[in-house]
């Protein structure tokens, strides 16, 4: 059974070693999760995120070759890469995505609603292909740590 | 490298206590308790002793995002987790952190006061290059391939002793810019205990790179007079600069890119938040 655990943003990490000789190592706190999925609703996240998170805990458990031409299993560190992204850049009422593995080991989310398509790849945590297309705007971007136009067009999906 | 040190502010008696620089990277895939052992043995006969520890937690920085206080992150049922070792010289003053997704290199002197600080030019720098080259090569022969680097983070810990220039830890005023001598007692019973947090962007050339994070708290060191047999309680403000970000640029200079950044932002602005009575305390000579 997996778990998710909630992880403050905007905090350091521990790379001192203040605290952590005296026994205080704080980062033990945040493993001591309950083993089962997230069940909560946190008004912050978008109400599909359990959803999500059971695809890809699914999509980890392929085997190697899953496609019949050479793919690679899609690695938990892009579970979780991706999980991030869509948790920092998606609302409540952001519409569901569709997650597809692809062959290199990493996860996209896909949206086609309202005229609009957009594909967002999480090569990792700081190469982020977007394809975005509309009846008024084509552009394709690789983002590294500026998320602004990703989060802009995620919004439209909305509007 | 020493042209900029130049221009940076400059102590006597810097109050740190504790320097780390780290790279993070994608888990390396297949990386066992094994490979902790292997890596070990390569930098034994300089870091004699071994310590295991929890892994840390990975952090990216990012802008334009939706302004939530917490994100998500799926932990894996029965995925063994691998440790976090500590390689530490025999005179406890370095370390080198190891895990399957992290490189840090530490300097400290919690355990002796007396030991100066070795400078971020002269020593702290060419140690994580030197060992984080011997380690990214032991990595590639290990079959792991070639490290990408996904951020970068320097981390300054301070300890702010109390001193003539303040006693009790509610003067935390004369210590940092921005407190104020005006904050009242309540109920006339002056502040216990104060922690502060405060985050800046780091901007380089108008893009965004990361971010500095500034953490004080009013803390407490535990110490023995000589030849006393009473412990002394010692109040001191513990100050945390933490700056992480990404590699700037591309290629093998990319990582020192940041690191340089990143110790210039925090030496610069740990002068701008602290008071001018604490650093003639410190032996301001620059």
């Amino acid at each position: 059974m997996n778990a998710v655990q909630w992880v403050d943003y905007g905090r350091y990490t521990d790379s001192s070693t203040h605290g952590a000789e005296r026994g205080m190592d704080r980062r033990r706190a945040s493993r001591d999760v309950a083993p089962r999925l997230l069940v909560e609703r946190d008004p912050k996240h978008a109400p599909w995120m359990n959803d999500i998170i059971a695809r890809l805990n699914e999509l980890t458990g392929l085997s190697e070759d899953w496609d019949s031409y050479g793919a690679s299993v899609p690695s938990r560190a892009a579970a979780n890469a991706l999980l991030e992204v869509l948790a920092q850049t998606t609302s409540p009422e952001t519409p569901r995505p569709a997650i597809v593995p692809s062959p290199h080991g990493h996860f996209q989310a896909e949206w086609h609603e309202n005229g609009i398509d957009l594909e967002v790849e999480v090569v990792s945590p700081t190469h982020i292909d977007v394809l975005f297309s509309s009846n008024r705007d084509r552009w394709n971007k690789v983002l590294k740590s500026d998320l602004t136009s990703l989060v802009e067009a995620i919004d439209q999906l909305t509007t | 490298m020493a042209g900029k040190s130049e221009r940076l502010p400059k102590f006597d008696r810097p109050p740190v206590v504790e320097v780390a620089l780290v790279v993070q990277f994608p888990p390396l895939k297949g990386f066992t308790a094994a490979h902790l052992g292997l890596i070990w043995q390569r930098f034994r006969d300089r870091f004699a002793n071994v310590e295991q520890h929890g892994p840390s937690q990975n952090r990216v920085e990012r802008t334009g995002i939706k302004p939530i206080p917490q994100t998500l992150q799926l932990t894996f049922g029965g995925e063994q987790t691998v440790p976090r070792i500590w390689m530490v010289t025999k005179d406890n003053s370095e370390l080198i952190q190891i895990q399957s997704d992290r490189f840090a290199r530490n300097w400290r002197r919690y355990h002796n006061r007396d030991l100066d600080y070795p400078t971020f030019a002269d020593q702290i720098r060419p140690a994580f290059v030197k060992e984080f080259d011997e380690f990214r090569k032991l990595i590639a022969e290990l079959g792991f391939g070639e490290l990408s680097i996904d951020q970068c983070e320097v981390t300054y810990v301070n300890h702010i002793r109390r001193n003539e220039v303040w006693s009790v830890h509610s003067e935390l005023d004369r210590v940092f810019v921005g407190w104020s001598s005006e904050y009242p007692k309540i109920e006339d019973q002056a502040a216990e205990s104060i922690a502060c947090r405060v985050n800046h962007q780091i901007i380089d050339q108008g893009e965004f790179v990361g971010r500095l994070f500034i953490e004080i708290d009013s803390q407490y060191v535990v110490e023995k007079t000589n030849g006393s047999p009473q412990t002394d309680f010692v109040p001191i403000f513990n100050v945390n600069l933490v700056a992480r970000g990404q590699p700037i640029g591309e290629g093998d200079k990319a990582v020192m890119r940041f690191i340089d950044l990143a110790h210039e932002v925090i030496v610069k602005s740990f002068a701008q938040v602290t008071t001018k009575a604490m650093h003639t305390a410190w032996g301001r000579t620059q």
